[in-house]
């Protein structure tokens, strides 16, 4: 990664944490939030400048020095305040988005917009101070007007040689440095070799800095952050007190030192940033891993010699253990995404006159960072619609004695090998009668047919269904309900909807922990083996002991009371069966909807990683991708929602009545 | 293997270039067998070729791309160049061999395997001297060949790579969903 990569990447996550810090600022307001946004900032100008992002860092600079007034205590950290604070912070991100395009930059820099929090900035820089106090004029940045006495820093700087080509500015860091206080630099360029010799694109001087400065070996240490560690070297000079002075040769360090820097150091290692793809790599050599193990044990079982089945029975185990570590590498807590919701909520809930709190819990719930990532628009959408749709106005809550400040709720928990992540409302609930007259409408249901309710409410998520078009600023942002079913089901997942009405409405994504690896079950149809998710399996039924019941060239099963319609696999797939006489109907469902699959054999339980099809096989339906089985087989994993949607297609008017 | 052929060099035609100086523009093929002709792909893109090994067919798809092998873990699918150029299948013997290639489909590395009768050896040759085969003579779709050179008196038939593993886009394989 390079360092731009780094320095991009870096202030994307600040600023994402500068929004979740700013939300939480105005719920509970604390020194040390608003420290952390100072902080957020004062990295991000720095940076900024150093990369030459030099509109971001010259904006950020206004928005600091307004911070640095709410830091001081000098004026009152306001709703107005956050409010700017959180246009601010995404007009920054517009900046560090487009800086690459000057003219994009002009744009964004003297759009009406810009200039309007430009303005509302400059006005928290100069409002009066609440406090009478004579530190209000102290220039930003420069002093700190409460902090300790100053001290003295040894900072030597050795650039790595190959430090300009990655675009370093040293000299932009020994102004940075120069900024935090009384400075005095030598430059070491003992090292320059002949004109001659001399390469322009290697970095040969080194600096020794002499910082008398109130900032921590932390504040420091950030200037220099995107270096490597053996680059610089920060070292703290007692000299102050004369005591000090004196004891400065016997004792190396006070005892506050080393505890400021333990505390910063484990956190600079604490994490380590890894490209996805190479967690995949890891991931399919795991997958290797096993498959040799597998064949390691079937040599120790067909020889009959022990300790072969003593060593596989080790690598087994450590195999496990290997596999639950780089599969936990990819989890995050679902709690990166929240931030993002409470935003949602408090613009939207501006913007419809709804008084809505968002309450989330469960925010430490792991989730594969794939399955977050995808999941943040649906989420988004879904709580928009709980907030447009689902919450009632004010005067009509006022009638039905509910509170005047509404709740939605963003809940995550673990159960089992799945995720539920729930978002409720208490707002009117859905209508059924309402949903079935649009339904009608758009043609999805005729008016003589009686469904479920369940049935009714999922109608919400057809394509057609979609609202999206009638209220522009809200829903308009071409991600429907529909939109929603489709991730969740790319994901595995499966939705369920629970309302009442007047009471309130839950939706609930069931979601599988991971997308690596499934539980799958095996089945044989033919000479092939194939694998459905063991999520989707309800139960297992003897094929020659249903009722087989045909009609009009459809298939049906008696289950305690209940017609299933069933398929034949081998015909689906075009494979030619091996009917023996004990075939097994495999019932799988997805949400209401059930289908039997009949196959020839049901080989039991096994935990596969996934591969995705290649471009060639991308396309078929009722295929979810292949995966290797224990003996190195190539086994292909049955799509269960497909299957039900092709039994469903080629349902005959009466076996949809049942359904 | 039998694709290490060590008279690569010497014999091949390519070299008189090299004697007069010529900007050459060397490459290296593996060259083998389908149906007795002989054909030839680009070296850089030959991953490694393996015996043949169980498939595991793929219902309903496109019946030149109908199976899967497991590569050193990896799932990788078995195009049938044979059905592409329209050649008959040819019976299966010892000989016959997996290549696996890496090629760009769609500007998508994609791992794959051909199934070859037998491969024979690497040669090293102008890719220049490959001239164009005349619309009239050619027995395959002349979008799949690149060129044709002859090399120890045997006929040449470079592949189109690009073309040969290119799926229709705007249907995919398996047309409109």
């Amino acid at each position: 990664m390079s360092a731009t990569d780094a320095f991009l990447q870096e202030t994307l996550e600040g600023l994402q944490s500068l929004e979740d810090t700013l939300l939480e600022l105005e719920d509970t307001p604390s020194k040390d939030k608003i420290d952390a946004v100072f902080r957020t900032l004062h990295t991000i100008k720095g940076s900024g400048a150093m990369f030459g992002f030099v509109p971001l860092a010259e904006f950020t600079h206004h928005f600091e020095s307004a911070f640095e007034r709410v830091r001081n205590a000098e004026i009152e950290l306001t709703s107005d305040l956050i409010s700017t604070a959180l246009e601010a912070r995404d007009h920054m991100l517009s900046l560090l988005e487009s800086n690459h395009d000057a003219d994009l930059i002009t744009t964004l820099q003297s759009s009406a917009k810009a200039v309007d929090l430009e303005n509302r900035i400059r006005k928290f820089l100069t409002e009066e101070a609440q406090k009478s106090s004579s530190l209000a004029v102290t220039q930003p940045g420069r002093e700190r007007p409460e902090a300790p006495q100053p001290k003295t820093f040894k900072i030597r700087y050795t650039p790595d040689p190959t430090s300009i080509k990655n675009g370093q500015r040293p000299d932009l860091l020994i102004d940075e440095l120069d900024e935090m206080g009384d400075l005095q630099a030598t430059i070491d360029a003992s090292h320059i070799p002949l004109l001659s010799e001399l390469d322009p694109h290697i970095m040969y001087l080194r600096w020794d800095v002499r910082l008398t400065t109130c900032a921590t070996t932390e504040d420091i240490e950030g200037v220099f952050m995107f270096l490597d560690e053996h680059e610089y070297h920060v070292e703290k000079v007692h000299e102050n007190p004369p005591k000090a002075a004196l004891n400065k040769e016997k004792q190396p360090e006070p005892t506050q030192e080393p505890t400021t820097s333990k505390s910063a150091k484990p956190e600079k290692s604490a994490t380590v940033r890894v490209p996805a793809a190479r967690l995949d790599d890891l991931m399919d050599q795991l997958g290797e891993l096993v498959i040799a193990q597998t064949r390691l044990e079937q040599i120790g079982t067909t020889s009959g010699d022990t300790e072969t089945l003593a060593v596989s029975e080790e690598l087994g185990r450590l195999i496990t253990g290997l596999r639950d570590s780089t599969l936990a590498m990819r989890m995050l807590p679902i709690e990166v995404v929240f931030g993002k919701f409470r935003r949602v909520v408090r613009n939207l809930s501006e913007e419809l006159a709804k008084d809505v709190a968002l309450v989330t819990s469960g925010g430490d719930t792991e989730l594969d960072k794939t399955v977050i990532d995808s999941l943040t628009e649906p989420l988004v959408h879904m709580i928009r619609n709980a907030l447009d749709h689902g919450i009632e106005t004010a005067e009509t809550r006022a009638k039905t004695a509910k509170p005047v400040r509404a709740t939605v709720g963003l809940v995550a928990e673990q159960s089992g090998s799945e995720v539920l992540i729930r978002v409720t409302d208490d707002g009117g609930g859905l209508d059924a009668e309402a949903i079935r007259m649009r339904a009608i409408d758009r043609g999805l249901l005729k008016a003589e047919d009686s469904p479920t309710l369940d049935s009714l409410h999922r109608l919400i998520f057809e394509p057609a269904f979609s609202t999206a078009q009638e209220v522009s600023s809200i829903s308009g942002r071409g991600v429907g309900m529909d939109a929603v079913r489709r991730v969740v089901n790319d994901l595995r997942g499966s939705i369920d909807i629970d309302t009442k009405k007047g009471i309130g409405t839950t939706i609930t994504l069931r979601l599988p922990v991971t997308l690596a690896i499934i539980e799958g079950f095996l089945v044989r149809v033919g000479d092939s083996i194939f694998v459905l998710p063991l999520s989707a399996v309800r139960e297992c039924v003897e094929y020659s002991t249903v009722e087989n019941e045909r009609s009009s060239g459809r298939s049906m099963l008696r289950i305690r009371q209940e017609l299933v319609p069933f398929i034949k696999l081998q015909d689906v797939f075009d494979i030619e069966g091996h009917p023996e006489k004990d075939r097994r109907v495999v019932i799988v469902g997805d949400g209401d909807a059930r289908v039997g699959l009949v196959v020839d054999d049901v080989l039991g339980q096994h935990q596969t990683v996934i591969k995705t099809f290649s471009i060639f096989h991308r396309g078929i339906r009722g295929f979810a991708g292949s995966t290797i089985l224990g003996n190195g087989q190539v086994a292909l994993i049955v799509d269960v929602a497909a299957l039900i949607k092709h039994a469903k297609d080629h349902a005959t008017p009466k076996a949809r009545e049942v359904a | 293997m039998a694709y290490q052929g060590e008279e690569t060099a010497t014999a091949d035609p390519g070299d008189y270039a090299d004697q007069v100086g010529g900007t050459s523009n060397r490459a290296m093929f593996l060259t083998f067998r389908m149906c007795a002709e002989r054909f030839a792909l680009p070296v850089e893109s030959v991953n490694e070729i393996l015996d043949e090994m169980p498939e595991t067919p793929v219902p309903n798809s496109v019946p030149w791309a109908s199976s899967l092998i497991n590569v050193r873990g990896n799932v990788v699918p078995i195009i049938d160049i044979h059905h592409r150029l329209g050649l008959v299948q040819s019976d299966k013997t010892d000989l016959n061999r997996l290549v696996v290639l890496d090629v760009k489909v769609w500007s998508e590395l994609t791992r794959l395997a051909v199934r070859v009768d037998s491969v024979e050896e690497v040669i090293e040759a102008d890719s220049d001297r490959f001239e164009v085969v005349p619309e009239l003579g050619a027995r395959w779709p002349a979008e799949f060949i690149n060129g044709v050179a002859h090399h120890n008196d045997d006929l040449v038939v470079l592949l189109n790579c690009e073309n040969l593993f290119r799926i229709d886009r705007r249907t995919g394989p398996f047309g409109p969903s």
